[in-house]
């Protein structure tokens, strides 16, 4: 049976570090990811402050009261500090939404991941955001409005109109609302 | 001929664990946990030279002034000003070493 985070946590706090690398590597491949699909395929960008998410979190895991899951708070602190690091670099591509190209071709499998990560250059920062968690993490409105800060009504609103461009990017049927 | 659901193109494909990784955070954290404990240690010391250097009981200026209002003016030179001068200069360093240390 998995060890739980809880426990986890309980044995990193108790000295135990080998629990610490139990924990980033529990975490690091849904953190990465959300990270590049964030930073729009920024590899280097988003391993870089996925390092700085789980150092923080080692930091902070005395002061993690369990409130929501340790996945949320670990996409909120890795979210906070990427937003810091945008709004002090301005690093972020962004293509123009009028400047959607005509449908791109969905690859198979592997070219899959390298697609969406351009795809997501077409869409604005909460818009990554939004639907990356909702459909790459899995998260629930209210999970998304945790990380987020932003009212339930707005997570709706930028998930709709993630959907709408990326429909149009790839022109599918089935993505159509 | 349909392509895959949004939901299966969305979704993180790629398992990455990397063991360099792991390592590098490992690693990272526990050099700034002693780079916290220096930072620590430097601004305590710091902090006592500094209350020492300026020699609190010297500031006697709020002493000095004279306040229209009597009750005013009493509980004014009844405060500590030493006590308090070193007080904020300490509290100027624990604020300086706080933000310090939540940058490393």
């Amino acid at each position: 049976m998995p060890t739980s985070d809880n426990e986890l946590i309980a044995r990193y706090l108790a000295g135990d570090s080998a629990a610490a690398g139990d924990l980033v590597k529990r975490y690091q491949s849904t953190v990465r990811q959300f990270l590049r699909r964030l930073s729009a395929g920024d590899h280097a960008l988003a391993d870089d402050i996925a390092q700085e998410t789980f150092i923080r979190m080692l930091a902070g895991l005395k002061s993690f009261r369990g409130d929501s899951s340790l996945g949320t708070w670990l996409h909120t602190v890795a979210y906070r500090i990427f937003l810091r690091h945008v709004t002090s670099n301005s690093r972020l591509e962004f293509v123009d939404h009028d400047q959607i190209p005509e449908a791109m071709a969905v690859a198979h499998t592997a070219m899959n991941d390298i697609l969406v990560e351009q795809m997501m250059m077409y869409l604005s920062l909460k818009e990554r955001l939004t639907i990356t968690l909702a459909f790459s993490a899995g998260m629930t409105h209210f999970e998304i409005a945790d990380v987020t800060g932003m009212p339930l009504g707005t997570i709706k609103s930028h998930i709709n109109r993630a959907r709408k461009k990326l429909a149009t990017l790839l022109d599918t049927e089935e993505m159509a609302l | 001929m349909t392509g895959p659901s949004l939901e299966q193109l969305l979704s993180y494909k790629r398992h990455l664990e990397g063991d360099a990784f792991t390592r590098n955070v490992l690693d990272d954290a526990f050099r700034r946990r002693n780079l916290r404990r220096w930072v620590l240690l430097g601004t305590t010391l710091s902090a006592t030279a500094t209350t020492i250097a300026v020699k609190p009981d010297k500031f006697t200026f709020l002493s000095n002034l004279q306040l229209p209002l009597r009750g005013v003016g009493e509980a004014v030179t009844a405060l500590p000003i030493g006590g308090l001068m070193a007080m904020l200069l300490v509290s100027l360093l624990v604020m300086g070493m706080s933000k310090t240390i939540n940058g490393i």
